[in-house]
């Protein structure tokens, strides 16, 4: 797998553009560790090897144990290992980014506010755009993940 | 219904997205070739607000209804998509259903054979917004300006 092309080098302004949204969610109060999470797991459903491999770094950092990252893919599944409020985030994450199968229906929505105040859920939102745009430029480009570089 | 209004319950982080969007507006991209891609992003994603809007500014643009009725089916609109335009659609439809496509190498090369790497950059910029657009604008179900 050899990168296509560097956003970064050839559209600076628009990677600069895109950077400002992240540094908006990185201050926006949402905790930073459910953040990751939600960007882990939209890259799951995206298939995005470098973005994987960067917000398994950044939950590792965090103090998140190996075995809680193990089953962010399975977390209905994962019992007491994620908390109400991050279980509502994943189920929202799941259903905003697979949006033209789902249609986001009232239900996810119900569940979705009933864990998180409208500015938090919009924000929310704003991350999981975000993480699928980011997303599909690293898939694009074929971004090279860090551990593929030897870092 | 409209279950939020975005702009005023996170105005600071809007302000970020539409930033992308004035960027990708003086990107360089002719502005009814973004359209054509905000268009069609937004009908894979099934997004009212966004149909609603995008036909409306290339009807604005100066684009024949005819053409704006094919864009779903693009490839079977013969001389009404130029190469440009082809190229475009085709890439913008493979990066929004990434999970699916993994955008392989045979659309990579379709696309850079057509745009230079700045171009297809700001280009793939441009449908990463508008999937998160999308996404906000179906999430809370954004009125469509038809419907008001």
């Amino acid at each position: 797998m050899t990168k296509r092309l560097d956003y970064n080098q050839v559209a600076p302004g628009g990677a600069k553009a895109l950077g400002g949204v992240y540094g908006y969610v990185m201050q926006s109060g949402l905790p930073a560790e459910l953040v990751d999470l939600v960007y882990l797991r939209i890259s799951q459903i995206n298939n995005c090897a470098y973005c994987l491999d960067m917000h398994t770094r950044d939950l590792l950092k965090k103090g998140v144990k190996i075995e809680k990252l193990a089953l962010v893919q399975a977390w209905e599944e994962g019992g007491n290992l994620f908390s109400a409020t991050e279980r509502a985030a994943l189920a929202w994450a799941e259903c905003v980014t697979r949006v033209a199968e789902t249609g986001v229906p009232d239900a996810a929505y119900a569940a979705a506010r009933a864990a998180f105040e409208e500015k938090q859920l919009v924000d929310l939102t704003i991350a999981i755009g975000l993480m699928n745009s980011y997303n599909r430029m690293a898939i694009s480009f074929r971004n090279t993940p860090q551990a593929v570089l030897g870092m | 219904m409209e279950r939020v209004n975005y702009y005023r319950a996170s105005p600071a982080g809007m302000k970020t997205i539409d930033h992308v969007y004035a960027h990708v507006m003086e990107s360089g991209l002719a502005k009814t070739l973004i359209d054509l891609v905000f268009l069609r992003a937004s009908l894979i994603n099934g997004c009212a607000y966004c149909i609603d809007m995008h036909s409306k500014e290339l009807a604005k643009d100066g684009v024949a209804r005819e053409k704006i009725a094919l864009v779903p089916a693009w490839r079977e609109g013969g001389r009404l998509f130029d190469e440009t335009e082809r190229a475009a659609l085709a890439w913008a439809e493979t990066v929004t259903r990434v999970a699916e496509t993994g955008v392989p190498d045979g659309d990579y090369q379709a696309a850079a054979g057509v745009f230079d790497a700045g171009q297809l950059a700001e280009l793939t910029i441009a449908i990463g917004l508008i999937n998160a657009y999308n996404r906000l604008a179906i999430s809370f179900r954004t009125t469509p300006d038809s419907a008001r």
